[in-house]
């Protein structure tokens, strides 16, 4: 289980790469960490779900979450999942793609900033 | 004892004709008597001080020996000056008497003792007048120092000095010939006494381990670890520091330890490899190692990081061996602030995980291309058990009689759920989850062969037993019960629970209950006095 996130920066935007699994036992910790290491002046955020095989509600509030938040400061909230991952499905189900942005590779995202 | 044989016969050629022959044979059968070739090392040093000093009618007789990392020679017997190797002696090579023999590899004689020369204050204390000094030589390495002092000034011989070095010859090769098998003998009991005894059990989980001495049971720096973090999770690690023999057990005794150290803290392998880089790089900037660390969760999904290390090779359900591709990432302990990616492999039920160093693939006149082809070839033979796939993996490589390099091997397989039901009782706690859905994706892994079916369906069950941990029941009590059939290619889950079912409060409410009607075919809910029971039906084919 992948508890803590991966923060890094590019520019003005943080990248934030989630690990593993994601359901009630770390969702909250995730969403907490990527949030802190946001700074006012970033204008925005990626979280990278390259690396995640597994995600439930509790993960897709957490984004849902965060993309809230980000929107009420005026910050922009994109997504990494590659075509092929397993994670589409809920995701759509559970309004994420509909919501927020979704590229298909870091480097994709990259190009829309 | 064949070289002192050869100069026992060289020597009593050359010497059978002179007046003093007889007497010079004597003394040298004195010294080169075969029952002395049974003795310890410690004996053999007093039986030799004790006939040297009679045959040479010296007064004191010691052996130093070269501590090679301070450049000093320590008192390690003596005869009539014995508490030089009491008080623990130590002089610098370069200097002195001794110092100067350690220095030049040569004999040398001092007619009469002064201060300036001779820098042992007990041997001027004793007031010994002459000496005489011969290196300890072993392949052309000075390992020591034998000398012998007189109370009398004295003249010495190139017959005694021939003689010294005869006993010196003689201390040398028993000396290195222990220190050679204490070596061989301590650090095989070290790297025993590191590797694990008892492999930690995890459900869904079969371990096996192998360590594999070089030829002529030379131990090396290679070992394997498995243990449990505090999230439920295995740690994994294979790993690989240059070398042979006790340095190399010692250094890695210290970095396995530091890797158990990290990884209790950081679980993130990278974190952990990054973390171990600073470790070598503060602590001792000699040693640089190749390994990988990862963690596995009862799912299958393994998170490594490789550090300069041979890549994982991973045999599928259906016996398909492949070497997981990769750039190369930088050893620890070789460069400032080396970062290392993090890789997820999801193991999937019944496949493989095989974890190994060097000594594996490597031989001479073969390429490491050609070595990883001919592993991955020996993993796809037939085998039944862990046991056997690395059995048959360390054989394939003994075409080459003796092994250069040590070898050590870790296998993982992810064993699959048979039958068509599963049963299982949880704490209503939300770290048992991933455990729930490590036992699910094995047992669905054998009615379907597609992912995002199985995938969908473990969202599902996860979505049920997340409710009933976390509305069902206070924290810390009660349980959940999962229960699956499989029947004509329909899959049915029932999670039940002894609490009333609820939405989640707040925003995005229902999403729970949604995710479970989008997924699967049906979803029934029934809740009494007794508690909530969810049944999920998914046709697979």
């Amino acid at each position: 289980m992948g508890e803590a996130a991966d923060i890094a920066r590019e520019g003005e935007w943080l990248i934030a790469a989630w690990h593993g699994e994601i359901d009630m036992s770390n969702a909250r910790t995730l969403e907490h960490e990527t949030l802190e290491a946001l700074r006012n002046s970033d204008v925005g955020l990626t979280v990278d779900l390259s690396e995640v095989g597994y995600i439930d509600s509790a993960g897709i509030r957490s984004l849902l979450t965060i993309k809230r938040l980000l929107q009420e400061r005026q910050q922009q909230l994109h997504l990494v999942i590659p075509e092929d991952s397993v994670i589409n499905k809920a995701l759509e189900v559970g309004g994420v793609v509909s919501a927020i942005p979704v590229h298909r590779s870091i480097a994709g995202s990259r190009e829309t900033r | 004892m064949g070289d002192t044989g050869t100069i026992l016969l060289a020597m009593s050629t050359r010497y059978v004709h002179d007046s003093h022959a007889q007497e010079h044979l004597r003394r040298v059968q004195t010294v080169t008597d075969a029952a002395l070739a049974h003795l310890t090392v410690e004996t053999l040093l007093e039986e030799l001080l004790i006939r040297i000093r009679e045959l040479l009618r010296a007064d004191t007789a010691a052996v130093l020996l070269l501590d090679e990392k301070h450049g000093e020679l320590v008192a390690t017997a003596a005869k009539g000056i014995e508490e030089e190797v009491e008080q623990g002696i130590r002089l610098p090579v370069g200097g002195g008497f001794a110092g100067k023999i350690a220095a030049s590899g040569k004999p040398v004689v001092l007619e009469e003792v002064d201060h300036e020369r001779v820098l042992n204050p007990l041997l001027l204390k004793r007031g010994i007048r002459s000496m005489l000094g011969v290196p300890l030589i072993v392949s052309g390495s000075t390992i020591g120092v034998l000398h012998v002092g007189t109370l009398q000034p004295r003249k010495f011989t190139p017959e005694d000095i021939e003689l010294l070095q005869l006993v010196a010859d003689r201390v040398a090769l028993a000396i290195n010939l222990r220190r050679d098998h204490d070596q061989r003998l301590i650090a095989g009991r070290l790297q025993r006494s590191l590797l694990p005894d008892r492999l930690p059990k995890v459900e869904g989980i079969e371990i096996a381990g192998h360590y594999h001495p070089a030829d002529a049971g030379m131990v090396g720096g290679d070992w394997y670890d498995v243990f449990a973090l505090k999230s439920n999770s295995l740690c994994v690690v294979v790993g690989d520091i240059a070398g042979r023999g006790i340095s190399a057990a010692i250094e890695m005794a210290r970095l396995r330890n530091a890797v158990r150290a990290i990884a209790l803290l950081e679980e993130a392998p990278s974190v952990v490899l990054s973390r171990l880089n600073e470790f070598l790089l503060h602590f001792d900037s000699e040693v640089v190692a190749t390994m990988v660390v990862g963690v596995v969760d009862a799912n299958g999904t393994l998170r490594y990081a490789n550090a300069g290390h041979l890549p994982p090779l991973v045999l599928n359900r259906h016996g398909q061996a492949s070497i997981v591709d990769e750039p190369a990432e930088p050893p620890i302990g070789a460069f400032d602030s080396s970062s290392y990616r993090e890789r997820t492999l999801a193991l999937e039920p019944e496949s493989t995980l095989i974890l190994y160093t060097d000594g594996l693939v490597e031989r001479r006149g073969r390429s490491l291309e050609e070595g990883l082809e001919a592993l991955r070839r020996a993993a796809e033979s037939p085998w039944t058990n862990l046991g056997m796939l690395c059995a048959r993996l360390l054989e394939s490589d003994q075409t080459e009689p003796g092994l250069a390099d040590d070898i050590a091997l870790l296998a993982l397989s992810f064993t699959r759920e048979a039958g068509n039901e599963i049963h299982r009782t949880y704490e209503a706690d939300p770290r048992i989850l991933a455990s729930l859905r490590g036992s699910l994706r094995r047992w669905l892994a054998g009615h379907s062969e597609d992912l995002q079916l199985r995938q969908d369906i473990l969202v599902a069950v996860g979505e049920a037993a997340a409710n009933s941990i976390e509305h069902a029941h206070g924290p810390g009590r009660g349980v959940v019960q999962i229960d699956g059939r499989a029947r004509d290619g329909m899959i049915e889950i029932t999670v039940r629970d002894r609490g009333a079912w609820r939405e989640p409060r707040g925003r995005d409410r229902g999403l729970g209950r949604s995710l479970m009607s989008s997924l699967m075919d049906e979803v029934r809910f029934h809740t009494d006095e007794r508690g909530t029971l969810v049944t999920l039906r998914k046709q697979v084919r």
